[in-house]
């Protein structure tokens, strides 16, 4: 995979290199992803939002004024993709949570029934979180962007990043807090 | 107190993209993108990299060639208020020209002046 800065794989990406494309395909995949997730609160959609995303910011990368931004700009249009096609889903009727819970993973069929319980769980539970929560959480505890990556990138401080990433955790944890306290009391029940 | 201080990171990795789908999105992503990028290669050809590598050489010739064109329109007033002769145009000496519009002819000295210039009279 061709590496360098964001700068320069833009810059080769404009002149119509693909292999700098990929790269920055392959580097800011799953940030948009997790922002079309906090978006849009399905990963169906949250998967076509970031593959819209990207295809867009091709379109429109000479307009990317600071190309070492890459990631904030990219990220600005996953949140406006996403808020499109939350809008359009409004309009054709929404999939509904479940099924979008069970989206293909890589493991055995019990696996996949574990993950997609799970996925659902948390997709529910961060419903309690606003969007900027959704993301912070998203991008910190999943894809591991620091602090302060986040808050240059999602436009706002640190410490607000800091912030909401407290909040977004302590809503996380009270909601997640009884159905696995239930499920932790009946397996020592019926053992 | 009932409140939750931990702040410890949460296992969210059954939200994340599962590799063979991360796989498959990035493929079509770079699929879709394709024709875009080969606009963008198709309108950078040759030519057009060339004139980007040439740019100050072609900066600087259109500079000279400024220069010239302001000179050149300068210079044009002069010449068009000067109408020359025929005599004047096929570069005949000033008194050869003054004999013929005269329409006499020279004496034997002013030829002689006129035909060697440093022979004073």
């Amino acid at each position: 995979m061709m590496s360098g800065s964001d700068g320069e794989l833009v810059r080769l990406a404009l002149g119509g290199r693909t292999d700098a494309f990929a790269a920055l395909v392959a580097r800011y995949l799953r940030a948009a992803y997790a922002v079309a997730l906090a978006r849009t609160g399905d990963p169906h959609d949250a998967e076509d939002v970031a593959h819209d995303t990207f295809v867009v910011a091709l379109e429109r990368l000479a307009d990317c004024r600071e190309p070492d931004r890459f990631a904030g700009w990219l990220l600005r249009i996953a949140r406006n993709t996403a808020l499109n096609h939350v809008r359009a889903r409004t309009v054709r009727d929404a999939v509904p949570l479940d099924d979008a819970a069970g989206a293909a993973s890589d493991g055995d069929p019990g696996r996949d029934a574990e993950l997609a319980a799970l996925k659902g769980d948390l997709l529910a539970a961060m419903e309690g979180l606003s969007p900027v929560q959704r993301e912070v959480l998203l991008l910190h505890d999943l894809e591991g962007w620091r602090h302060g990556e986040i808050g240059e990138r999602l436009g706002f401080p640190e410490g607000t990043a800091r912030y909401h990433l407290h909040e977004a955790r302590r809503t996380m944890r009270q909601r997640l807090a009884p159905r696995y306290e239930t499920e932790v009391q009946r397996c020592s029940t019926e053992r | 107190m009932n409140e939750d201080t931990r702040d410890e990171a949460l296992d969210l990795s059954a939200l994340g993209l599962a590799p063979s789908r991360h796989a498959a999105l990035t493929a079509g992503i770079v699929e879709r993108g394709e024709p875009i990028l080969a606009r963008r290669r198709a309108a950078r050809g040759p030519f057009v990299v060339l004139a980007a590598w040439t740019r100050p050489a072609l900066a600087a010739a259109a500079v000279v060639m400024l220069a010239a064109l302001a000179a050149l329109l300068a210079e044009r007033p002069r010449e068009a208020a000067a109408v020359p002769t025929t005599t004047e145009a096929l570069g005949f000496p000033a008194p050869v020209v003054a004999w013929a519009e005269a329409g006499r002819a020279p004496s034997l000295e002013e030829l002689v002046v006129t035909m060697n210039p440093e022979v004073s009279p």
